[in-house]
Parts: C-alpha cells; sequence; structure tokens
C-alpha cells in the first residue's frame, strides 16, 4: 500500500500538520520548525499507532503489512481529562472516533485538526475540544521495542556527545519540554544512572525544559537519597532545582530547605557546592538561615568563599 | 597540551584499579562508542579560554566545572586527529580533536594514562560567571550561544 499525502491543512487552507522531529526522520520533509511547518511524505507499508507524547498507546489499527510504525504522539498539552490530569488513561469515543483510526487519511486529518475540529473528542470522562493539536510524528523500526522515551533520550544523547546543532537541541528540548509527567519520570530514572558527563548535562537541561511536571520526580528522588549514596547524581538533581522557574517550584518551595539540609554535611564538596547554590531559589531569610550555619562547618576554603557570597546575594535580595 | 571537562570525582579514581579506570571510560565514552574528544592547547592561556568557552557556550548552566590536561608528549602514540565542528564556537572548532583508532584495550591503556600523568583543573563557577559578565557585551560569539540560564546572570 502506498501513502502519498498532500499537505493536508494545506489543502484545506488550514495549518499543516506540525512536525517535530526533523533530520533523522528522512521520510518526512525536513523543513526547520522555525515555521512549525512540514508534511508527510510516506511511501511505505505503515501502521499507525496513536499514541500520547508519553508513550501511552491509545489506537492502533495494521494498515499493511508493516516496515516502518509512524508514531503520532499528542502533545498533553492539548489533551487533558476534566481533572486537568495532563493525559488521558483510557481511550473511550462515540464510534466516530475510533473509525478516525482505521485509515491513516483519517488519523492525519485528525491531527491537522481538519476533521474533528471543535468538536468533543472523548467521553466518560476524557474530553477534548479539538481544534489545533500539537503533533510529533517520527519513524520507528517495527521490530524496535524502544519507547518514544528511549528514542529521544538516544538522540539527545547522540546529540550532547556530537556537540550537535542548536536547532536540533531546539527541536529536542521542544520535544521533552512537552513530555509532561512521564517525560519528567522517565527522564528523572535515566538521569540517576546516566554516566556519560556531556548526556548528564543535556539530559540536566531536558528536565529542567519540562519545568512543573519534573519538580515533585527531582524533589522526591533526593528525598530518598541517603549519605551513602552516590554523591554525582545527587548534586545533578539538585543542580536541577536550582534553575527551574521560580514560579513552578512555588508550590513544593517549603520543602526544600529541608531537602538541601540533608546534604550540607557531605563529604564530597561538589554536592556540597550544589546545595548551598541551590539556596539561592529559597526566600532570602531561609537562605540566610541555612547558609550562615553551613558556613561554620565548612571547611574548605573556595566553598566557604561561595557561602559567603551567597550570603552577601541573599542579603541583597 | 589537550584539553576536556571531566567530572569532579576524576582526581578520586585510581590508574591501578582497573575498576576505576572503567569509571573513567564510561564517564567521557558514549556507550562503546570508542570516541573521545579534546581540544588542544598551546599554553596555560589557552586552556583557560577553552575552559571558559567549553562552560559559558556549550554547557548550559553556570557551574563549576573540572577540566582534564594531558602533557601530549606522552599521548604520542594516539592519533589525535583535528575535526573542526561549526556548532562549536570558532576557537573551539579549530582546536577540537579525536582520538582516532581506538579499541577496547587502547582506549583501556588511553584512559589509564591519563589517570596517571593527567592533571586536573577547576575552573570555579564564581570565574566563569565573571568572565562571562566581562566578555559578554563585547563578544558576538558568547552573545549568540550562551543560554538563558547564562544570562540570568547578568
Amino acid at each position: 500500500m502506498a501513502l502519498n499525502y498532500e499537505p493536508a491543512g494545506e489543502r484545506r487552507g488550514a495549518s499543516r500538520l506540525p512536525l517535530a522531529i526533523g533530520e533523522y526522520n528522512k521520510k518526512f520533509d525536513s523543513s526547520p520548525l522555525a515555521d512549525g511547518q512540514g508534511f508527510l511524505q510516506a511511501e511505505a507499508p505503515v501502521e499507525i499507532y496513536l499514541v500520547d507524547i508519553s508513550g501511552y498507546i491509545w489506537a492502533s489499527e495494521p494498515i499493511a503489512s508493516p516496515k516502518h510504525v509512524y508514531i503520532i504522539g499528542i502533545s498533553p498539552n492539548t489533551i487533558r481529562d476534566r481533572s486537568g490530569s495532563p493525559w488521558p488513561t483510557l481511550l473511550r469515543g462515540p464510534a466516530g472516533v475510533s473509525e478516525a483510526f482505521r485509515t491513516p487519511d483519517l488519523c492525519i486529518d485528525f491531527l491537522t485538526g481538519g476533521m474533528f475540529s471543535d468538536v468533543l473528542m472523548f467521553r466518560e470522562g476524557i474530553e477534548q475540544v479539538g481544534g489545533r493539536t500539537n503533533a510529533l510524528v517520527c519513524e520507528q523500526d517495527i521490530n524496535s521495542a524502544t519507547t518514544p522515551f528511549e528514542q529521544w533520550y538516544d538522540l539527545l544523547s547522540k546529540w550532547a556527545v556530537a556537540h550537535g546543532s542548536r536547532e536540533v537541541h531546539d527541536r529536542l528540548m521542544n520535544i521533552w519540554r512537552t513530555s509532561g509527567e512521564r517525560g519528567a519520570y522517565w527522564l528523572t530514572q535515566h538521569l540517576l544512572i546516566e554516566k556519560q558527563i556531556d548526556v548528564q548535562e543535556a539530559a540536566l537541561e531536558a528536565l529542567v525544559k519540562i519545568g512543573r511536571p519534573a519538580i515533585p520526580y527531582v524533589i522526591g528522588s533526593l528525598a530518598q537519597f541517603s549519605e551513602m549514596d552516590d554523591s554525582e547524581h545527587a548534586a545533578l538533581l539538585l543542580r536541577a532545582l536550582r534553575w527551574f522557574r521560580q514560579d513552578d517550584l512555588s508550590a513544593q518551595l517549603d520543602m526544600i530547605p529541608r531537602l538541601i539540609q540533608r546534604f550540607l554535611q557531605s563529604s564530597d564538596r561538589e554536592l556540597r557546592e550544589a546545595a548551598y547554590r541551590c539556596a539561592e531559589i529559597l526566600p532570602s531569610r531561609q537562605a540566610v538561615d541555612i547558609l550562615t550555619i553551613a558556613r561554620l562547618s565548612e571547611p574548605d576554603s573556595e566553598l566557604q568563599e561561595v557561602i559567603d557570597e551567597l550570603l552577601e546575594e541573599a542579603d541583597h535580595r | 597540551m589537550w584539553v576536556r571537562e571531566v567530572k569532579n570525582s576524576w582526581r578520586e579514581l585510581k590508574p591501578s584499579d582497573p575498576d576505576d579506570i572503567q569509571k573513567a571510560i564510561d564517564s567521557i565514552v558514549f556507550k562503546g562508542d570508542l570516541q573521545v574528544s579534546f581540544y588542544k592547547a598551546s599554553d596555560c592561556a589557552a586552556v583557560a579560554e577553552i575552559a571558559l568557552l567549553w562552560g559559558v557556550t556549550v554547557m548550559k548552566f553556570p557551574a563549576t566545572r573540572t577540566f582534564l590536561l594531558l602533557a601530549k608528549p606522552l599521548f604520542r602514540d594516539f592519533k589525535f586527529v583535528r575535526v573542526k565542528n561549526p556548532n562549536l564556537h570558532p576557537y573551539l572548532s579549530h582546536r577540537h580533536y579525536e582520538v582516532k583508532g581506538l579499541d577496547e584495550k587502547n582506549l583501556f591503556e588511553f584512559v589509564r594514562r591519563a589517570l596517571l600523568t593527567g592533571s586536573v583543573y577547576r575552573f570555579p563557577e564564581k570565574s566563569l560567571t565573571g568572565e562571562f559578565k566581562r566578555r559578554y557585551p563585547t563578544d558576538s560569539e558568547i552573545k549568540i550561544r550562551a543560554s538563558d540560564y547564562w544570562k540570568r546572570m547578568l
């Protein structure tokens, strides 16, 4: 079966399908994301899987003997259930919806917002008003058992090690930014076992980009560290905490002083520095309290200077 | 000299301990990729410049960075090949080298020797931030390449 898609949006005079994966997806238009556009040019037999961005498969319909799987991820920002949860747990819907997944045409139409614009997409607790949907399309070998997260992490790792282009960096960060809680959970778990220094740094950035959904996982992981655990990964998580947006942190801010205090007596100077610097995110008075106590027991002159500098900054906030 | 960033824990690793050598390999080599990059520095000033530009234009977050310095004469039997990378700051791109021809055995020997003979140089966050603030207004390459996290320090 040959598929030959026209840019669906163009056909309707509406927006075309925005593709967020470019150069490693040779079957798709690799036009840059600057204008957010791209279009399908598939010719191989395909199987369409409709998944949310966290990898949850909503529906799949085999089209033919597949050589490739096109995974179509929908940003959780555009799909929410009534409680505001960022992903639906089950696909239920009117007959017309399941019909939509029978053919690639309808599936793509769904993603481009052409078919179901402004109608209720899901019933039984999962509602979605149609319209423009942020979609990610990537190609995956049918024999590969990897999840989208594994793919994205692999791409991120390769980018980091090769010091790849800014365009690819921005695309990858955009993918992770919209990966929601599941992405945050997955990424935190992988950051905790990552050993390669460049990949650690890229994963750290991706985690920070995810923002608010990642914060509970970072805090939860830090809370599980004991003094005996590996200080390298604890320091990485403290560094992540430091760079989240202040607004995103506000709900959990009262948990952070205790977390920081756990690491002030560590024998690892890198971990102690990360803990001191993390105090930057606290309200001035709390930061001063923690840093003043830390200053009394800090044996390293370089870190004493760091604390003094942070105390001075806290005083001026 | 050959220069590259390593983990702060590098200096605690022992060249006599195979497990430590493996830890060092895992920290700089990507999953059996057998590819290691370095930057070539002719003197201490060049080391400092590489460390600064690496920390500010490649790394997205301000942090204290640790660099490994290898004396060139001690690694003559390894093949360092210049591989320019247009994604890097031109100063770094021009000095970017990869060690070619590594297999598992000689990678192990390379890293063992790096642990044995290399020296470690720390670039504190405060120094990096200070240099960043000083250079940012006039250095267009730094301006273009610094992340938003760096720009928060201005």
